[in-house]
């Protein structure tokens, strides 16, 4: 059929971005949770990180480098939302109320998240592509846009601050706080 | 590793574990990058345009210059300098790109209990004829008089109970909602050992529920029941047009679940499996992958979606003994939905830009509308329908939105329109509500829709 012939390039190339679409999005998704601390939101982050991806073909015609552009762009976006008053509203609804839709997280992830919104979110981000992704320093600097020594330097401080912010409270049984 | 370090791995991981990774529909997101594409493209004709008059302006305004030097000698010497300064400022192609428009963003609604009356319904508009109603992510029911718009429950493939008091719901299990208030009646896990997700569901007419699993599992459960029996598999892959399959279903008598993949997989209400020979099909090429099947009301016929490699899917209608014989629908490449007229005379066959009805005793084809970007039609009986449309936010309907005047559509370009937008919509089996998924899109509000005259 002529009409079918003169789709299809279209159609298999649609259907190579719907094959990355499926592919990244789980752990884009993740990701974006894990910097946001909020699921619409980092519902809404990955969605966006698509459309703004996809809108630029040129840029993803390496499939290689497809998964790190995205990090990338889902980061970068991380960054500008958290720039927005909207984040800090959503952080206090959160902490307020329990929303309907709500990721179930047990104690403990409810305590990292809680820990990790203390966080600068250049550092927030540096420890969730660390200890999460287990990404290189050279990778890392990719996705945050600065120097492997940044990097390092992100780490430690949010590490210094954590320590801090996980560390059992006083009088608690030091077995009494952790799961097994 | 020091003991932060541990702590920090395993929490993280166990927190990112807990997130839903379910992908929403790839077809909004590619619509949405296309449609900025495009504006991208219109930005950058617009900024050359724009340096184009701002050159045809100063070579004008110079002009004028140079001949009012001419009659003015005593000012000539600084007037030679502008001239020679504007004609030679001005840049022969723009040397900065121009920022595309600020990216849309719309708040994201507000999760509502379930169940809701509509949060925002009014809308203005100048027009006399009705408005619509915009309606947040979830799945909503509606009356077909407009009234009684509710929140049900969340997204998810569902399917009304043969009485039209309940409808099944999958989210990471199957919820029995009440229809009414969407309060939940029961839960059945949809795939105990697997965890895979539900691909499609329907509930038959003699109250059996049949739902395949993205990994090609078929089960049966009836609404009682803490778990699914299971049946058998179907070969994949499930669901090719994405959230536009609209899955598998039972015929009208409850005696045949017809479950898509490759080819067409049909089993009788004991799961056992009934002989098809779509591979003998009449048709000018094989089946291929199957989705979106839909029952004929005498239950002799089955038409759905057939797409063979790269080809756009085309709708196939089949029949007779084993179901072997079948007939393509002329004239149809990348048709989005088939729904049966009431009477079981015509297929109504929804493509991207028209309706058309195919009288399949004769074989011939109808254009009924042409519209944009269609994405479903359900028929209402007695020639009337009610459409979506693909991409569209949301709408539904008003009290004085009359169903029944005729064909419904948006009148904003759909790809363009982001929000909410419909992926299914099914009729309640005494015909009076409609169940709709309301699918998020995040992105600018749309216009108002109306029913077109």
């Amino acid at each position: 059929m002529k009409l079918g012939v003169e789709l299809a390039p279209r159609v298999a190339a649609t259907d190579d971005l719907r094959g990355r679409y499926l592919e990244e999005y789980p752990a884009s998704v993740r990701l974006a949770y894990l910097l946001t601390g909020d699921r619409a939101s980092a519902e809404d982050l990955v969605q966006e990180a698509f459309v703004r991806i996809f809108s630029k073909p040129r840029r993803i015609q390496d499939p290689q480098a497809f998964p790190a552009y995205v990090r990338r762009t889902i980061t970068n976006l991380a960054f500008s939302r958290a720039r927005s008053s909207r984040r800090e509203r959503l952080r206090e609804e959160r902490v307020s109320i329990s929303v309907d839709g709500e990721v179930p997280v047990d104690a403990d992830s409810r305590e990292l998240l809680q820990a990790l919104d203390v966080l600068p979110d250049r550092q927030r981000a540096a420890i969730v592509l660390r200890y999460w992704l287990d990404l290189s320093e050279r990778e890392m600097a990719d996705a945050l846009r600065c120097r492997p020594g940044t990097v390092k330097s992100l780490l430690s401080r949010a590490l210094e601050t954590l320590r801090t912010e996980l560390a059992p409270e006083p009088g608690c049984d030091a077995g009494g706080g952790r799961r097994s | 590793m020091s003991d932060i370090e541990r702590r920090l791995r395993e929490d993280l991981s166990a927190t990112a574990g807990a997130v839903d990774t379910l992908a929403p529909p790839f077809e909004p997101v590619l619509a949405e990058s296309t449609a900025r594409r495009e504006q991208r493209r219109s930005a950058a004709g617009a900024g050359a345009g724009l340096v184009l008059l701002v050159a045809v302006t100063l070579t004008i305004v110079a002009t004028n210059a140079r001949e009012k030097t001419e009659a003015d000698p005593e000012r000539s010497g600084t007037a030679r300098l502008a001239v020679d300064s504007a004609t030679t400022t001005i840049p022969p192609t723009p040397t900065t790109r121009p920022r595309p428009a600020p990216s849309p963003t719309t708040p994201r609604p507000q999760p509502i209990p379930s169940p809701t009356t509509v949060p925002e319904t009014t809308t203005t508009t100048t027009d006399p004829r009705p408005l619509a109603q915009r309606v947040p992510k979830g799945l909503w029911v509606v009356g077909l008089d407009g009234r009684n718009l509710r929140r049900v429950g969340e997204v998810g493939r569902y399917a009304w109970s043969p009485d039209g008091s309940r409808l099944a719901v999958a989210t990471d299990r199957i919820s029995i909602l009440s229809a009414v208030d969407g309060r939940s009646l029961s839960t059945i896990e949809s795939a105990p050992t697997s965890g895979a997700k539900v691909s499609c569901l329907d509930w038959s007419s003699t109250g059996q529920l049949g739902w395949i699993t993205t990994d090609g599992a078929v089960r049966y459960a009836s609404a009682s029941d803490r778990a699914g029996t299971f049946v058998g598999t179907v070969p994949g892959p499930l669901d090719p047009l994405g959230y536009l399959a609209d899955g598998c279903r039972w015929s009208p008598d409850g005696s045949l679940f017809a479950a898509p993949g490759d080819g067409l997989t049909l089993f009788d209400a004991a799961g056992r499996r009934v002989p098809v020979h779509t591979d003998d099909a009449e048709a000018d090429q094989p089946i291929g992958r199957t989705t979106s099947p839909v029952w004929a009301p005498d239950g002799r016929s089955i038409a759905l979606l057939g797409q063979a490699d790269t080809v756009a899917p085309k709708a196939v209608v089949l029949s007779g003994e084993d179901w072997a014989h079948a007939v393509t629908v002329p004239g149809t490449n990348g048709v989005l939905r088939l729904a049966w007229a009431t009477d079981g005379r015509k297929l109504f066959v929804t493509e991207e830009s028209r309706v058309s009805s195919f009288d399949v005793a004769r074989g011939t084809s109808t254009v009924e509308a042409t519209t944009c970007c269609l994405g479903g039609l359900t028929p209402l009986g007695g020639g009337d329908f009610v459409t979506f449309g693909q991409g569209d936010a949301v709408r539904f309907v008003s009290s004085s939105w009359q169903p029944r005047g005729g064909l419904l559509t948006a009148d904003a370009p759909a790809n363009r329109c982001e929000g909410t937008f419909f992926a299914t919509v099914r009729l309640a089996p005494d015909g009076r509500e409609l169940a709709v998924e309301a699918q998020p899109m995040a992105g600018v509000q749309c216009p108002d829709v109306r029913p077109s005259p």
